[in-house]
């Protein structure tokens, strides 16, 4: 006997309600991205955002020393081991000459970068570089007190967690389950206005998939360092006969609508490939496949990032309007391996802060190197003013040691860079190093006073988001005292 | 309908009385003889701890074939298998995180003394999810393995925690380590 009992009632009206809410939270996703169009001005001229993630959170206090006296002693009590030794670092200065005074915050301090990071001391020197101290993932501004309170309205939930973490820098929204990007909300805003005629998504991806670029409606289009990644065999590129075979079937009529989507994307995915790998031949150094001719002035490394950024470099050459015709991008690169609970400074079985072959300094050079060199990439194209690359990371690590390496941490240190930065300067405070101090949680981890969503819309007021309609790409920042950090140049 | 119904219970009831019904889920209370038992009776035929075959050491099983073809490559060693206690002390703790995440939305977070005052009470219902027989306290209030030396968790997501016993050497990240997650 069929019966529908109450019990199934029950559950069928659950698995309905659940299906009926998921189903309003996208169709009011998809109207606020319509009136927030409406709302937004037409982005003029060309701009770029690259994001250049530190996976497994990065050891942001050997990244950025203070060398003033009492900061340093205070650094080095506590770091223990993993000391950076005060020689080692390289002071930043007011310019790039060695002669000129060393840069000095309101709060009196001094900074070193780690001895890696040389091309990003000469970026500080050169006013293209910005030092953002202890962002991080808060729901509100919170004290000491409030955290050790453990009440939920002031931590974001799974603090100390990678994947959570991650996400929560990349939604720019702690508190809320996961569903969009703050870089994929930027392109659902600007693409439809900024891009009208382009033939590339406004979303790309050199690392894989990531959180940062899901959006409603626009899709990230993944890229590997050689390129698109298209149809392997022979006479499966172009308009070779079985390209055009199968993209004629994949083009037939059906009235399956999963089906027609499956073919549109494919399609869609054929022709993409092809036009980008075509587009980006004349961008290729003579030692890429296929040979070209252009050369880079500053060398790209050939390292994961580097080639990640290189790849970026030859995809913003290729933006204009006989290739993909684009105003606006957003990049995602990553480089992994920071997680350095062990081995961060030990090389050989011994702590040696500054052997280049230790992990976290092995880490920064790639990084350092990977952002000059792009940076310089910038300024040949002509762009230097145009694209701006910033850092993010799960999180900090902890101050003190645990005798192999560091833990999991909460505020970090980042960097911006790019012509239209007010670079030579940091901004936001540099923790008091003070175990259990009034910026603590405990443990040495930075309660962070600047939240991702100020760090992200400074970065997007910048790159032409509306002051009208920014609380609809981050629908926390009214908590927060102020939407801009002044680290950009006036639009 | 409701005779039919209380003769189905019956049934069950029966059948779990009798020991055909599949083992309860371990208890937060015992955690650690539950897990112990699941673990050496894989492949054993039973329930009665006195028939269950202890786990062979990894040094004495047959050796790793070799692909036909292939040139033989020397495998390194394994360890010495880890103290059956201090394993089924760490599953009976990863076994209570794990409920603790279920029932909380996720995973406890922190350091270890943070995240061993979260299971023992300091959570929104006051619960506590340490097994008593496996909880050794460091003055700290950080948990301690069977060696005294302090668990490393390491939080990859919500519901995922890597808890790291540093082994009879009482170093973190050597060989004799043991894990669970």
């Amino acid at each position: 006997m069929n019966v529908f009992t109450r019990r199934d009632f029950t559950a069928n009206s659950l698995r309905l309600g659940a299906g009926l809410g998921a189903a309003s939270l996208a169709i009011r996703d998809l109207r606020l991205i319509n009136s927030a169009i409406a709302a937004q001005g037409t982005p003029t001229g060309y701009k770029a955002l690259v994001c250049v993630f530190l996976n497994g959170g990065n050891d942001a206090n050997n990244w950025i020393v203070p060398t003033d006296s009492t900061t340093y002693a205070q650094y080095a009590s506590i770091r223990d081991n993993l000391t950076m030794p005060s020689s080692s670092l390289l002071t930043l200065r007011t310019t790039t000459s060695g002669s000129s005074p060393a840069y000095q915050d309101t709060d009196g301090h001094t900074y070193g970068f780690h001895p890696a990071c040389s091309g990003l001391r000469t970026l500080f020197g050169e006013d293209k570089l910005g030092v953002v101290f202890n962002v991080g993932t808060i729901v509100r501004p919170l004290t000491r007190a409030q955290y050790n309170s453990g009440l939920a309205a002031y931590r974001p939930p799974q603090l100390f967690s990678h994947s959570d973490q991650v996400t929560q820098w990349q939604t720019c929204i702690p508190d809320a389950p996961p569903a969009t990007g703050w870089g994929g909300r930027m392109a659902d805003l600007l693409d439809p206005l900024a891009n009208p005629g382009s033939s590339l998504s406004m979303s790309v991806s050199l690392a894989g998939a990531n959180t940062f670029e899901v959006g409603n409606l626009v899709s990230q289009y993944q890229v590997s360092t050689t390129g698109a990644v298209v149809l392997g065999g022979d006479l499966m590129t172009g308009s070779s006969a079985r390209v055009r075979t199968l993209r004629g079937l994949l083009a037939l009529p059906t009235a399956n609508l999963q089906r027609n989507a499956y073919a549109s994307v494919s399609d869609s995915a054929i022709a993409v490939g092809d036009l980008l790998n075509t587009k980006i031949q004349a961008t290729a150094m003579a030692a890429d496949t296929p040979p070209g001719t252009w050369v880079w002035t500053t060398p790209f490394p050939n390292t994961g990032l580097g080639n990640q950024l290189k790849m970026v470099a030859r995809l913003i050459q290729a933006r204009g309007p006989t290739a993909f015709n684009m105003n606006r991008q957003v990049f995602f690169t990553s480089l992994g391996g920071h997680d350095t609970h062990t081995s961060q400074v030990s090389v050989n079985g011994t702590d040696q802060p500054t052997n280049t072959a230790g992990a976290h300094y092995s880490l920064l050079a790639e990084t350092s190197a990977a952002m000059f060199a792009f940076q310089r990439a910038m300024e040949q194209l002509g762009v230097s003013n145009n694209v701006t690359a910033f850092t993010a990371s799960d999180f900090s690590r902890t101050l003190p040691t645990n005798s192999q390496g560091s833990d999991h941490g909460w505020g970090s240190h980042h960097i911006v860079v790019g012509g239209a930065v007010n670079g030579g300067s940091t901004y936001g405070n540099l923790p008091i190093f003070a175990l259990n101090g009034p910026d603590d949680t405990g443990l040495g981890r930075w309660i962070p006073k600047i939240s991702v969503d100020q760090h992200a819309a400074t970065l997007a007021k910048w790159f032409g988001v509306d002051s009208s309609v920014m609380n609809d790409i981050f629908p926390n920042l009214t908590r927060f005292s102020t939407s801009d950090l002044g680290f950009m140049k006036p639009a | 309908m409701k005779r039919w119904i209380i003769g189905i219970l019956a049934v069950v009831g029966i059948a779990a009385w009798l020991g055909t019904w599949p083992a309860p889920p371990i208890s937060a209370s015992r955690p650690a003889a539950s897990a112990a038992e699941s673990e050496r009776s894989a492949g054993s035929v039973g329930s009665d701890p006195s028939q269950v075959t202890p786990t062979a050491p990894v040094a004495a099983a047959a050796p790793y074939p070799t692909p036909e073809g292939a040139s033989y490559r020397p495998i390194t060693p394994r360890p010495d298998p880890p103290d059956p206690q201090a394993k089924v002390a760490l599953e009976a703790i990863a076994l209570n995180l794990r409920n603790y995440g279920h029932r909380f939305g996720g995973n406890p977070v922190g350091s270890n003394a943070e995240i061993t005052a979260s299971l023992n009470g300091q959570n929104p219902v006051k619960a506590k999810y340490l097994p008593q027989e496996h909880t050794h306290l460091s003055p700290k209030g950080e948990l301690l393995d069977e060696w005294g030396t302090p668990y490393f968790f390491h939080q990859q997501s919500a519901h995922e925690t890597v808890i790291r016993s540093a082994g009879p050497d009482r170093k973190l990240n050597t060989v004799d380590d043991i894990t669970a997650k």
